[in-house]
């Protein structure tokens, strides 16, 4: 019978478990159950104090098995957790249960919400009770040099973080220079995060950066530590460039919404611009129509071109064309207060810090925000004419216009499905790389990390800020040198039959056949080997294996048993 | 059958539907206690054997919910969970379980309101529904 010794900690979460679930019953049924179980409560496990006590409990009372009764793991745990592993307890010989959101907030009866709160805790003790303590968690990183794809203000400002941490990064980019879309901005656009703007100099000239311009990537295998490249020969070059990373930042940003493909909106005429060209002059500080390079007297902005449109565009909004449209109207105002601006919109919307600043300063400015749709923009006798609504008014706008300036969204950038393919990251409902533990990390488990409007649209501050912490995060990971594996599928050999099947249905391709060379008979036989730096422990190979042999670590077939059998 | 308070297990992905019951909490909705979650890391992990196992030791249903078709997090697993259950549960009616007894359920992270739907429905279909046979004929 199993002796090991299993400490219960109940955290009332400053007192918010204890209404629905009565803790003193709780505390005393779990006493009850058997000796090997020590009870303790605490009001936050996961603050200072609590993870002290945590982990004087588990010293003082030679705890070797812990539980946890507090809110969703799905939460938390990441910062429990912490206190568990530093106790030298394994990361498979503790659980924390949601008592929080799975019984104190969803039931009101107290004794019925007491004792589905005991049976959700004594699961919890039934599935540490059989575990087995893991030989070996932690994991060399071997290489530790950083592919950065992209080579916009992202992927550069990764990669000069990631350099003064003594790291050496390869950028790929697929243009033929560094410095994406950010290139096109006007410095009034830049000014608000000037400092933290990346000089492509610093990058071109620093030892440890590798810059790789017209390229793209052709194809990435392995993991953590321990990736091989492989790069399409650059434009008038054979040679497919390959090299060896331990970790990825995924800074391909965005693309911009091809406005040709709402025809009303006329971009086919020169004097329709799309907001990045409109950038480009007040980046040269002169404002003319292209038709006839004349100061335009009228301009009208179309907000939503291509954004929040299910029909012709795209369903999402593009977060940052509002901002941006009201700075470029204020910015042609400071240039010449006399040319009239008018803002089309369907909605005016702000995720970011000063918007509402650069709201009120447009209208004092004298920028005329009307609230309606743009139905078309057309020639009549060789001027441009706009037709659109007013909805405040209920009236029909029909006016000249000397300029149009379009509010493209942003779309997915190209080749974003291959390295969804080749990395396995989900595609979100927009096609954009899904983030990651949002809540946490920036950098995954297999040390990869997507910064910037990879993941949607995102202003630049934000994208900045993404970049530099995820150059820390992976610096940190790096310098640390090696990595704690938090649950894998783990393969004995000895029983392995090498019949394959778990090799072509792992969705991570985690797992390849090895000769094995048995000692007695010297036969040599193939069995399946598992790469837990790629593994993500989804079970695939476990359900599959006709002999079950693949076990996952934090939840084996045992531990599911006992936990059935713990409920009922 | 008055009375009868039905035990239902549910095995839920930690990436959407276990967040989505959390959700429920975080939302206040109340469902019976009659339902008791284990989670587990993707529903492609769900062996049919858990659910055999469960329903031989005497729960009245199984409820099995992941992350909608094309957004499981490790890619394919929903869909190998969705073939496994279909066949569970012709096999499972030929032995005279009602195929009501195990249900899959995509639920993602942002319903909550689904799920705590979701439980209640199901506890009161097996309210009506009644205990598990195979609790009297095996004496469990």
């Amino acid at each position: 019978m199993n002796e090991n010794k299993i400490a219960v900690f109940i955290c009332t979460c400053n007192n918010q478990i204890g209404t629905n679930i009565d803790l003193d019953e709780l505390e005393s049924k779990l006493n009850s159950s058997s000796n090997n179980i020590t009870v303790k409560r605490h009001d936050s496990l996961c603050k200072q104090e609590g993870q002290k006590f945590l982990m004087d409990t588990v010293k003082d009372s030679e705890i070797d098995r812990v539980v946890i009764a507090a809110c969703t793991p799905r939460t938390y745990e990441e910062l429990i957790r912490k206190g568990v592993i530093e106790s030298g307890i394994g990361s498979n010989l503790y659980e924390q249960i949601g008592i929080r959101e799975q019984c104190e907030w969803v039931h009101t009866d107290k004794s019925k919400a007491t004792s589905k709160a005991v049976d959700l805790v004594n699961c919890g003790i039934a599935k540490v009770a059989i575990a087995e303590k893991l030989e070996d968690e932690e994991l060399p990183i071997k290489c530790k040099d950083v592919l950065i794809i992209g080579g916009g203000i992202a992927g550069m400002r990764a990669a000069l973080d990631l350099a003064t941490r003594g790291l050496h990064c390869f950028i790929v980019e697929r243009a033929s220079e560094l410095g994406g879309m950010a290139n096109k901005l006007s410095s009034n656009t830049l000014a608000e995060v000037k400092s933290e703007i990346p000089v492509i100099e610093d990058v071109m000239n620093n030892d440890n950066i590798e810059v790789i311009v017209g390229s793209e990537i052709n194809d990435i295998k392995g993991g953590l530590g321990n990736y091989s490249v492989s790069l399409k020969p650059q434009e008038g070059k054979n040679d497919e460039r390959q090299f060896e990373v331990g970790g990825i930042i995924i800074a391909t940003g965005t693309k911009l919404f091809e406005p040709a493909r709402i025809p009303e909106f006329g971009y086919h005429n020169s004097d329709v611009i799309t907001s990045l060209e409109l950038e480009e002059m007040l980046k040269i500080q002169s404002i003319t129509s292209p038709s006839n390079g004349t100061v335009p007297k009228r301009i009208n902005f179309i907000q939503c071109v291509g954004s929040r449109d299910d029909t012709k565009g795209n369903s999402y909004c593009s977060l940052v064309c509002c901002t941006y449209s009201l700075r470029q109207a204020l910015e042609i105002k400071a240039l010449n207060p006399n040319i009239q601006i008018y803002i089309h919109y369907m909605d005016l919307r702000g995720p970011y810090s000063g918007f509402e600043e650069l709201y009120r300063d447009a209208q004092d400015k004298g920028v005329q925000l009307i609230r309606g749709r743009v139905a078309e923009v057309q020639q009549v006798d060789g001027k441009m004419m706009l037709r659109a609504e007013n909805i405040d008014l209920e009236e029909l706008l029909e006016w000249y216009t000397d300029l149009v300036v379009l509010a493209v969204g942003q779309e997915p950038s190209e080749g974003n499905d291959k390295l969804s393919e080749l990395l396995y990251i989900p595609l979100d409902i927009d096609g954009f790389l899904g983030e990651y533990n949002y809540r946490w990390d920036i950098v995954d488990r297999r040390g990869i990390s997507i910064i910037g409007s990879a993941q949607g649209p995102r202003d630049l501050r934000h994208t900045l800020k993404d970049a530099t912490r995820a150059a820390t995060e992976l610096a940190e990971l790096f310098v640390k040198g090696s990595v704690t594996i938090d649950g894998y599928s783990h393969i004995d050999p000895n029983r392995c039959m090498g019949c394959g099947i778990c090799v072509a249905l792992c969705p991570y391709n985690a797992i390849t056949l090895k000769n094995l060379e048995d000692f007695e008979t010297e036969e040599v036989r193939q069995v399946s080997e598992v790469d837990i730096t790629v593994c993500q422990s989804c079970g695939a190979c476990a359900m599959s294996c006709p002999s079950n042999v693949p076990v996952l670590t934090k939840n084996t077939a045992d531990q599911i048993f006992t936990e059935i059998e713990a409920l009922i | 059958m008055a009375g009868f308070e039905p035990k239902i297990v549910g095995f839920l992905c930690n990436w959407c539907s276990y967040t989505g019951a959390d959700l429920a909490g975080v939302s206040r909705l109340q469902y019976p206690t009659n339902f008791i979650p284990i989670r587990v890391m993707c529903t492609g992990a769900v062996d049919p054997i858990y659910v055999v196992k469960t329903l031989l030791e005497g729960a009245d249903a199984v409820l099995i919910s992941g992350c909608h078709p094309g957004d499981c997090h490790y890619l394919s697993g929903n869909y190998k969970a969705r073939r496994r259950v279909a066949i569970l549960k012709k096999l499972l009616e030929a032995f005279g379980i009602d195929n009501k007894r195990v249900r899959l359920e995509w639920i993602s992270a942002s319903e909550g309101q689904k799920f705590a739907d979701t439980v209640n429905e199901m506890v009161k279909e097996i309210r009506d529904l009644g205990p598990n046979p195979i609790k009297e004929e095996w004496g469990v």
